[in-house]
């Protein structure tokens, strides 16, 4: 059966997309090693599993449950790659589709929260963004389905033969780093060697980890050192991840000033912002926590004394 | 040059030097486009040395005041 897997930043609505284009959960089980939620589904109506993975900003992990993601790339096999980002935090999200566009599988880009966009004033032309990634970017609203239909069949038909490949330029000094890396992943593997070129230098550790099965420590110590010092010499260079990353933004920030039309936003403060003036006060914060735990704790049908302990209990842990 | 935390609400910023920021939050600030050269301002500073409500790229981050202050800024 194909396999396509989900990725996107968090809080940008996959696991809503999920439920969208599933369904329903074939089954839910934990990843190895972390009590981290392994969610797999079948796309309505097709012979297509999607795979629910947990949100990064990167594939380069800092945490158990972000691992998932890397280790996920890393060692299972699977088709394509639905990314989901939130178009209101479209610059961010870029970083992940970045990095997922170095990574090769075929790709396509879903657009959530694209009202939330144009209510902040950011207009995206999708066109421009299919001619410049090579990727198709589909407007959706994970939260009401809007849009979510035309998501399934270029599901099925993303095939590595239509994508025109992705690629940065990382200047002269990256590039040849890259070009001597790039032969240290063997030939039987399927994995991208740019991209795990790429991962070894910004220090993803489970890469490192497997190259220096592949090339040997001393080996790779040597290049990354050469790389290193070569630009040390360059004006403020600080490390090779922060040296990646700039690039990759610079990169990004020129792509969003071609593809994005900023309007003034509409001159309503969302709710949700109104709200959050109020509870996250300096002043009125704490005692609206407190105002509410007591609320809840009174609707629960106990004696008076037994709820004031309860209050207070709660109240001791949280502090 | 002063450190974040001093940075008083409604002033801009950016920020010059992270090399005392712990690696991991200085990894997951990176992640989130925030690094030397990032314009940042305070929107809110809670009392009690509490944490600090931070805009830069585009979000509001919370920084503990600890972590806050290991970031040195520069007004611009």
């Amino acid at each position: 059966m194909t396999q396509v897997a989900l990725l996107g930043n968090p809080n940008t609505g996959k696991t809503s997309l999920f439920n969208r284009i599933t369904g329903s959960y074939e089954y839910v089980g934990n990843w190895t090693g972390v009590t981290v939620e392994k969610k797999v589904g079948v796309l309505k109506g097709k012979n297509i599993q999607v795979i629910d993975l947990p949100g990064v900003y990167s594939t380069n992990p800092i945490s158990k449950d972000e691992s998932v993601v890397t280790h996920f790339l890393l060692n299972e096999t699977f088709e394509s790659i639905l990314n989901i980002i939130d178009a209101s935090q479209f610059e961010r999200n870029l970083y992940l589709t970045f990095q997922l566009l170095e990574y090769g599988k075929p790709l396509v880009v879903a657009l959530n929260m694209i009202d939330v966009a144009k209510g902040r004033g950011i207009h995206i032309d999708l066109d421009l963004f299919k001619k410049e990634l090579g990727v198709e970017g589909i407007p959706v609203i994970a939260r009401t389905g809007k849009g979510c239909d035309r998501l399934q069949p270029l599901i099925e038909q993303s095939h590595p033969s239509g994508l025109k490949p992705f690629k940065i330029d990382y200047g002269p000094a990256l590039e040849e780093a890259i070009e001597v890396l790039s032969p240290c992943v063997p030939e039987a593997s399927t994995l991208p060697s740019r991209w795990i070129s790429l991962q070894f230098l910004e220090g993803n550790e489970l890469v490192e980890k497997l190259m220096e099965e592949w090339a040997g420590k001393e080996t790779l110590l040597t290049i990354k050192q050469k790389l290193e010092q070569e630009l040390s010499d360059t004006s403020n260079f600080r490390s090779l991840k922060q040296t990646i990353r700039t690039i990759r933004s610079d990169f990004i920030a020129g792509l969003v000033d071609r593809v994005v039309t900023r309007t003034n936003p509409a001159h309503t403060i969302p709710l949700s912002e109104h709200i959050d003036r109020v509870v996250t006060n300096k002043f009125l914060g704490i005692p609206i926590f407190l105002a509410m735990m007591f609320l809840i704790l009174s609707s629960h049908s106990i004696g008076w004394g037994a709820h004031c302990r309860t209050f207070w209990i709660a109240l001791s842990a949280v502090l | 040059m002063m450190v974040l935390t001093e940075l008083k609400p409604g002033f801009n910023a950016v920020i010059k030097d992270m090399t005392l920021v712990s690696d991991l939050l200085k990894k997951r600030l990176i992640d989130l486009g925030i690094m030397e050269g990032t314009p940042v301002s305070i929107l809110q500073m809670l009392p009690f040395g509490g944490p600090i409500t931070v805009e830069a790229a585009g979000q509001w981050i919370g920084l503990r005041r600890r972590d806050a202050g290991h970031i040195k800024v520069e007004l611009s």
